[in-house]
C-alpha cells in the first residue's frame, strides 16, 4: 500500500519527468501510453499541455487503482469459484454418504431393477428412469421443430412490427413457474388428450402400433410430455434466434448471389450454421425437462410402470422425489433409495452436458464441419 | 437420513430456541408438525386454543406424517402429528413415543361410472375392491360387481383406477381395508402410507383425486370424509365385518369408533388398527384413529402443557364447527375416558388430571 | 454515350439513365452504361460514389437493402433486368457475385463449391464431384485443398476463402461475375493470385470488378468507369482513361489530388 500512494505522490508531483519506476511492471498497459508520454516529452511550455498532463494525472492515479482493484476483484472471483467448487462437492458428498446404504445393498442392480416396494425393502430405479426418458423425450421431440421454426420465422420472416412483441412473450413464457404450466396442463392439455387427441390416436395408429394405443385418461406421460415441451419451447427458440440472428449479412448476401431463393437461403446456409446453437440450446432444454417437477407431477399419473403406450401413466425421478420424500425419511433405506434416484438424475445431467459440450466444441472447431453441410 | 433430519433438526431447534427467547414473557410454546391431513384441523384448534389460553403459542405445520413421528422422538418438535399408529418396527426405532388419538379419519370409494343411473346406490366388499386395485377385475359390468349390485346397470366400459401419489393417511386407512380383507393383496402389497401400488394413476393429494375422478369417466378413487361433503360426492357402501354395508358419515364412523374403545381386546396404547375389527350393524369398517406423538423425554414443564392441550383438544376440541367442518368425526369422549387416562399417566407419571373438567 | 464509342465487342449488360435510391437519398444519377463481353470492366471512384451501389444493382442484391428503389433501366443480353416477369433468384444464377470480404458457408469446402449445384437440384454426385474439381482448378485452389475437401471453409487463409468463394461463384456458371473488391482483405500475395485468377477467367465470363485500388484497376481491366457521387463521370479503356482522361476530375482523382 505505502508504495502505492508514494508512486502516486512521485506522478503528482514530478509528472513527465520520467517514468516512475515501479510503473514499470504495468507495461501491459502501454499501448495507451505513447501519444500521452510524447505529449509529456515535448511539452516545455506547460500551459499547453495543461490538459494533458491533468489527463496524464488522472490516469496515473487510475493505474493505481486498477492495479489494486483487479486484484480484489480477481480475488472476490477465485473466491467464487471456489464456493461453486466446495457446494458441488458438498452435494455430491452429502448425497453419496446419504444414498449409501442404498449403494450398498443393490449395488447396479439398483439401476435396472423395476420394483419399488417400501414395504418390503426392495427399492429398484427402472421406472422412475424410462419414465423421466419417456417425458423428456417427448417434451423434446415436441419442442425443436416448433422451437426452430419459430426462432427462423422471428428471424427472417415476421414482419419487424411482430419480432419485438412475439421475442417479448417469448421470454416472458420462459419465466412463468412451472406449477401455472401445471395448472395449464390440466385443465386444457389433459382434457384435449383425453377428448380429442388420444381417442384419435388410438383409433388411427393405435390399430397397428400399441405404442399409440391405449384409455385415453387424458394424465399420462403424453400430456407430462408436452406440457413440459411448452416450457422448453421458449429455452431452445431463444438461443437459436440469436444464433440466427448473428450469422453475418455476408453469408446471407453469398447465399442468394448464387441464386438461392429465400427458403433455400434459410434451409441450407442459416440452418447448418446455428446447429451448434441449436445443439446447446437443446442442452439446456434437456436439463430444464430432466429436471421439471411440478408440471409433471400434476400430469403424469404418477404410477411406477413402465409405459408401453404414449398414453400411459408414468411417473419420474423428481415427481417421486416431490411426492415421497418427506414420508421417506422415516426408514434409512427408503430415504437412500430415493436419494441415489436424485445422484442418478444429477450423474445424468451432468453426463449429457458434457456430451453436449465436447460436441459442440467439434462443431465449432469444424472438425465435423462437413458432416453438417451433408457432404 | 441421520444428516438430514440432524439438521433439519437443528434448524428447527434454533428456530423454537430463537422463539423461545424472543417470547420470554409467554407461558408456553409448543410446535405440532407432520400429518397433512390432520393440518387443517390442527390449524382450527391452535387458534381457537390460543385464544381461550393466553400466553401460549402453538405453531402448526405440515411437513408428512413421517416428519412428524421422527422429529417428535428426537425433540424437534413438541408433537408429532401422524396419520400412522405405532407399528412394531417404528416402536422398536422410536421407544420413546406415546400415540395419541385425537380424531376419526376414513377412507371412502368413489367413482365415475358412466352411464349409471342417477342415485344408484352401489355396494362393494374388500376382496373385490383389491381384485379393482390390483387390475384383476378391468371392467365395470364384471361379475363380482353385479352379483353385489344386482339392481345396477352396469356399463361395459374401462375402470380407471385412481391412487394418491404422496405418501397420505388416507391412502394407509384405504390399504388398510384392503389388507385386511384380501390375502392376495396383504401379500403382494400390504398396508402402507405410500404403497407399491400395482396398477392406476396417482394425483398429489385428495382434491386431485377428486378432480381426477370427476374428470376421468370409468374412475375409482378413495377419499375421507371431508371430500365426499365438500363436493357432495357419492361413496360406496363397504362390507364390514357382520357383512353389513355401511355407507361412511359422520354417525357409523363414530359408530366404529364407540365399538372399538368398548372393546377389551383393544390395545391401551391404540398401536392397533380398527379397520375391519369391529361389530356391529352400523360400523363403518375402514376408518381409524388420527394420532399425536409425544415422546415421553420432553422437559415436565412442557409436558404439563402438552397434557392441556390433547386434554382441550379430546373435549372441547371434538365440537363439530372443528372436526366435521375440516373432514374428522368427533371422538366419542367417554369411553376414550379411562383409556386416555392411562396414557396421560404414562407420558407424565404422578401427576393425575381430573379429565371431565378439562379444558 | 459517347463515351461509349471507342469500345468494342458485344454489350452484355446496359444502363439506361439508371437511378438509385435509398429511401430519400439519391445513390446514383442516370447512368449510361455499358458492360462489354468477355472483358474485363473496373469501377472506380472515391467512397460512397455509387460504384458498389452500381454494382449491386446489376444482380438485384440491393433488393434486400429496405427502402431501395431505381429508375430508368438495367438490361443483360437486352432483357429488362428490373422487368416484372424476371425471377431475381435466376436472375443471380446468371449474373454472380463476389464479395469484399471472404464468406465461406460454415461447411465443408468440397460443399461450399457444390452449394450451389445443390440448390438447383443436380442429384448425379459424379458431376457435382466434376464441377466441384472444375471450378476449383479455375479458381488456382485445386491443388492447395484437393487433399481436404471435407474440411471447413473456415480453415482456409482469407486469401483461400476468398478463392473459394470464385469458385463457389463459378461452379454454377454464370455470364457475369460481379467483384466487389474482392481484394481489399487480403494481402499482396493473395491480391496478385486473385488478379492473375481474373485474366484467365476473362476468356470465359464477363467480369466487373470495383475496386479502391488504382494500380489493380490499371494492372486487370479492360475498360474503367469512374464514378463521382453517384454520377458515372467518364468510361473507357483503361489505358486512355489512365494516361489521357476525357474529364479533368478523372485525372484528379486518378493522380490523387482528391479521394
Amino acid at each position: 500500500m505505502a508504495a502505492h500512494e508514494h508512486e502516486q505522490g512521485d506522478s503528482l508531483l514530478a509528472h513527465g519527468d520520467h517514468r516512475p519506476p515501479a510503473v514499470a511492471p504495468l507495461s501491459f498497459l502501454a499501448p495507451d501510453l505513447p501519444d500521452n508520454d510524447e505529449a509529456q516529452g515535448s511539452a516545455s511550455d506547460l500551459s499547453s499541455s495543461a490538459s494533458e498532463s491533468d489527463l496524464k494525472r488522472l490516469r496515473r492515479k487510475s493505474h493505481v487503482q486498477v492495479l489494486r482493484s483487479e486484484r480484489i476483484f480477481h480475488l472476490t472471483l477465485r473466491l467464487g469459484g471456489l464456493f461453486i467448487l466446495l457446494l458441488f462437492a458438498t452435494v455430491l458428498g452429502v448425497s453419496l454418504v446419504e444414498a449409501w446404504p442404498s449403494i450398498e445393498k443393490f449395488g447396479w442392480s439398483f439401476l435396472w431393477t423395476s420394483t419399488w416396494n417400501p414395504h418390503r425393502h426392495i427399492f429398484g430405479a427402472w421406472t422412475y428412469l424410462v419414465g423421466t426418458f419417456w417425458v423428456t423425450g417427448i417434451a423434446l421431440v415436441f419442442a425443436i421443430p416448433i422451437a426452430i421454426l419459430s426462432a427462423l420465422f422471428l428471424s427472417d420472416y415476421a414482419p419487424k412490427w411482430l419480432v419485438g412483441g412475439v421475442s417479448t412473450l417469448m421470454e416472458m413464457l420462459a419465466g412463468i413457474p412451472s406449477i401455472v404450466f401445471g395448472a395449464f396442463g390440466i385443465i386444457f392439455v389433459v382434457p384435449l388428450m383425453r377428448d380429442h387427441v388420444e381417442p384419435y390416436l388410438a383409433n388411427t395408429l393405435g390399430h397397428h402400433f400399441d405404442f399409440f394405443a391405449g384409455d385415453s385418461m387424458g394424465y399420462g406421460i403424453l400430456s407430462a410430455g408436452l406440457v413440459v415441451g411448452i416450457m422448453v419451447i421458449p429455452l431452445v427458440a431463444t438461443v437459436t434466434r440469436d444464433s440466427l440472428v448473428m450469422i453475418p449479412r455476408e453469408t446471407v448476401e453469398a447465399a442468394y448471389a448464387l441464386g438461392s431463393t429465400k427458403a433455400e437461403m434459410v434451409y441450407f446456409v442459416k440452418l447448418p450454421a446455428v446447429v451448434p446453437g441449436i445443439i446447446g440450446s437443446v442442452i439446456l432444454g434437456f436439463g430444464r425437462a430432466l429436471g421439471e417437477t411440478m408440471a409433471v407431477l400434476l400430469l403424469i399419473g404418477n404410477q411406477a410402470s413402465v409405459p408401453s403406450s404414449i398414453q400411459d401413466v408414468g411417473y419420474t425421478i423428481s415427481s417421486l422425489l416431490a411426492n415421497t420424500f418427506t414420508y421417506a425419511v422415516i426408514d434409512p433405506l427408503f430415504s437412500a433409495a430415493e436419494i441415489e434416484l436424485g445422484l442418478i438424475l444429477l450423474v445424468i445431467s451432468l453426463v449429457v452436458n458434457t456430451l453436449g459440450r465436447e460436441l459442440l466444441l467439434k462443431l465449432m472447431g469444424g472438425r465435423l464441419a462437413g458432416s453438417v453441410g451433408g457432404g | 437420513m441421520k444428516f438430514v433430519t440432524r439438521y433439519a433438526g437443528a434448524a428447527a431447534l434454533a428456530g423454537l430456541v430463537a422463539m423461545a427467547g424472543v417470547g420470554q414473557a409467554q407461558a408456553a410454546d409448543m410446535s405440532i408438525s407432520g400429518s397433512s391431513m390432520l393440518f387443517p384441523l390442527e390449524q382450527v384448534w391452535s387458534q381457537a386454543y390460543m385464544k381461550s389460553h393466553p400466553g401460549t403459542h402453538i405453531s402448526v405445520a405440515s411437513t408428512g406424517s413421517g416428519f412428524g413421528i421422527s422429529n417428535a422422538a428426537n425433540g424437534n418438535i413438541t408433537i408429532g402429528a401422524s396419520d400412522a399408529y405405532l407399528t412394531r418396527d417404528l416402536k422398536k426405532r422410536y421407544p420413546s413415543l406415546v400415540s395419541i388419538p385425537v380424531a376419526f379419519e376414513d377412507t371412502q370409494v368413489i367413482y365415475n361410472i358412466p352411464g349409471l343411473a342417477k342415485g344408484t346406490a352401489l355396494r362393494i366388499d374388500g376382496p373385490t375392491l383389491a381384485r379393482i386395485y390390483m387390475g384383476k377385475i378391468r371392467f365395470w359390468d364384471d361379475k363380482g360387481l353385479r352379483d353385489l349390485n344386482p339392481d345396477a346397470t352396469f356399463p361395459h366400459s374401462r375402470i380407471k383406477v385412481i391412487h394418491r401419489a404422496d405418501a397420505s393417511g388416507t391412502t394407509f386407512v384405504f390399504t388398510d381395508y384392503l389388507a385386511q380383507t384380501s390375502k392376495a393383496w396383504n401379500d403382494e402389497i400390504g398396508r402402507d402410507l405410500s404403497p407399491a401400488w400395482p396398477i392406476g394413476s396417482g394425483y398429489n393429494g385428495s382434491d386431485a383425486v377428486v378432480a381426477a375422478v370427476l374428470a376421468t369417466p370409468g374412475a375409482i378413487g378413495y377419499v375421507g370424509l371431508g371430500w365426499i361433503n365438500e363436493y357432495h360426492l357419492d361413496s360406496m357402501a363397504l362390507k364390514n365385518r357382520d357383512g353389513y354395508f355401511v355407507k361412511g358419515s359422520v354417525d357409523t364412523i363414530r359408530a366404529a369408533g364407540k365399538a372399538a374403545l368398548h372393546d377389551p381386546t383393544f390395545p391401551d396404547d391404540f398401536n392397533q388398527s380398527m379397520v375391519w375389527k369391529l361389530h356391529g350393524k352400523d360400523v363403518y369398517p375402514d376408518a381409524n384413529f388420527e394420532f399425536w406423538m409425544v415422546s415421553t423425554a420432553l422437559p415436565g414443564s412442557t409436558m404439563k402443557e402438552v397434557k392441556k392441550l390433547i386434554i382441550w383438544s379430546l373435549t372441547k376440541g371434538q365440537n363439530e364447527k372443528y372436526t366435521v367442518k375440516t373432514g374428522f368425526a368427533p371422538l366419542p369422549f367417554t369411553p376414550l375416558k379411562s383409556r386416555l387416562n392411562k396414557i396421560l399417566n404414562h407420558i407424565l407419571p404422578g401427576n393425575t388430571v381430573n379429565i371431565e373438567s378439562g379444558g | 454515350m459517347e463515351q461509349s464509342a471507342p469500345m468494342s465487342g458485344t454489350l452484355k449488360i446496359e444502363t439506361k439513365d439508371f437511378s438509385a435510391f435509398y429511401g430519400k437519398t439519391q445513390a446514383l444519377k442516370n447512368v449510361n452504361f455499358a458492360i462489354r463481353e468477355k472483358k474485363i470492366t473496373a469501377m472506380i471512384g472515391p467512397s460512397g460514389c455509387g460504384k458498389s451501389t452500381f454494382l449491386r444493382s446489376l444482380n438485384r442484391m440491393n433488393d434486400f437493402i429496405h427502402g431501395f428503389r431505381m429508375e430508368g433501366a438495367a438490361l443483360l443480353d437486352g432483357q429488362e433486368i428490373y422487368g416484372a416477369s424476371v425471377n431475381p433468384v435466376l436472375l443471380r444464377q446468371r449474373v454472380g457475385m463476389v464479395f469484399q470480404k471472404p464468406n465461406p458457408f460454415q461447411m465443408s469446402i468440397y460443399e461450399n463449391v457444390a452449394y450451389g449445384l445443390r440448390i438447383q437440384g443436380v442429384k448425379s454426385s459424379s458431376l457435382v464431384s466434376d464441377i466441384v474439381e472444375k471450378s476449383l482448378r479455375a479458381a488456382a485452389l485445386w491443388d492447395e485443398v484437393k487433399d481436404r475437401l471435407k474440411g471447413s471453409a473456415f480453415s482456409l487463409s482469407g486469401g483461400q476463402q476468398q478463392r473459394l468463394c470464385i469458385a463457389r461463384a463459378l461452379a454454377v456458371e454464370p455470364e457475369v461475375i460481379l467483384l466487389d473488391e474482392p481484394a481489399s482483405a487480403l494481402d499482396p500475395i493473395s491480391t496478385a493470385r486473385i488478379e492473375e485468377l481474373m485474366q484467365d477467367l476473362k476468356d470465359r465470363y464477363t467480369i466487373a470488378i470495383v475496386t479502391h485500388n488504382m494500380q489493380q484497376a490499371a494492372r486487370v481491366s479492360d475498360y474503367t468507369a469512374f464514378f463521382l457521387d453517384g454520377t458515372l463521370v467518364e468510361v473507357g479503356e483503361t489505358t486512355k482513361i489512365f494516361t489521357n482522361p476525357d474529364d479533368s476530375r478523372t485525372e484528379d482523382y486518378i493522380t490523387g489530388r482528391f479521394g
